[in-house]
């Protein structure tokens, strides 16, 4: 979560259900991605935003489009699931 | 060992040796800083040879990146404070019963010296504090897996 211009903006992701989708664990996907668990967990818990690379990487990984890994949602309410 | 806890020893370390040369120079013995100083590196090095090697990503990168700002900005403060201090003190000694407090013109490139020494040591501390700050914001050392 940022704050930009008073406006909080919200940046989800939905890696931790693709995860359970593909029966990985964190470690297991850094090391596909070439990161370390911390930093998924960071990126799961919304701690942390990822660069664009490493995004593209995530959501290649899973075979999806990087809109159905991450959403951008500046309005506060959280993007519904598609399944 | 972590490369926190690693900083912190290096910082303690520098006191250690700091001190030590301020004491040899009080006492005009530079064995003692010679000894000391040698025993700093010996110390330093065996601990450099314990930090375990952790992988770098984007997001120690993150953590890093953001820790050297901060301590840069820091940084900054402090020399300009310091800076200002001394030149106002130059420019108006202190008032009684103080006058005499202010070091001679020939200890004060010394004490100078000794500042300039300690300041690094005190920013190894802060970039230390940051790094540990950020990586607790971001989650790093965070050990859960769901």
């Amino acid at each position: 979560m940022h704050e930009n211009s008073g406006i909080v903006i919200l940046m989800k992701n939905r890696i931790k259900v693709y995860r359970a989708l593909h029966d990985l664990s964190q470690e297991a996907l850094a090391q596909k991605v070439g990161v370390t668990r911390q930093t998924i967990l960071a990126i799961e818990k919304g701690r942390y935003d990822p660069s664009l690379l490493l995004a593209f990487k995530i959501s290649r990984f899973f075979g999806v489009s990087i809109e159905e890994v991450f959403l951008y949602d500046d309005d506060g309410i959280p993007p519904r699931l598609p399944f | 060992m972590k490369k926190n806890i690693y900083f912190i020893i290096i910082g303690i370390v520098s006191i250690c040796v700091l001190g030590s040369v301020y004491i040899a120079s009080e006492i005009q013995s530079p064995d003692i800083a010679m000894i000391s100083f040698l025993i700093g590196v010996t110390l330093v090095y065996l601990s450099r040879r314990r930090v375990e090697e952790t992988i770098e990503d984007e997001l120690t990168h993150r953590i890093t990146e953001k820790a050297a700002l901060r301590t840069l900005q820091i940084a900054l403060v402090f020399t300009t404070a310091l800076a200002l201090g001394m030149i106002v003190f130059s420019i108006n000694p202190l008032p009684p019963p103080f006058e005499h407090h202010f070091p001679r013109p020939d200890r004060i490139i010394g004490n100078m010296g000794f500042t300039q020494l300690f300041l690094p040591v005190l920013l190894l501390f802060v970039y230390t504090g940051f790094r540990q700050y950020y990586a607790r914001k971001f989650g790093y050392s965070d050990t859960d897996e769901e």
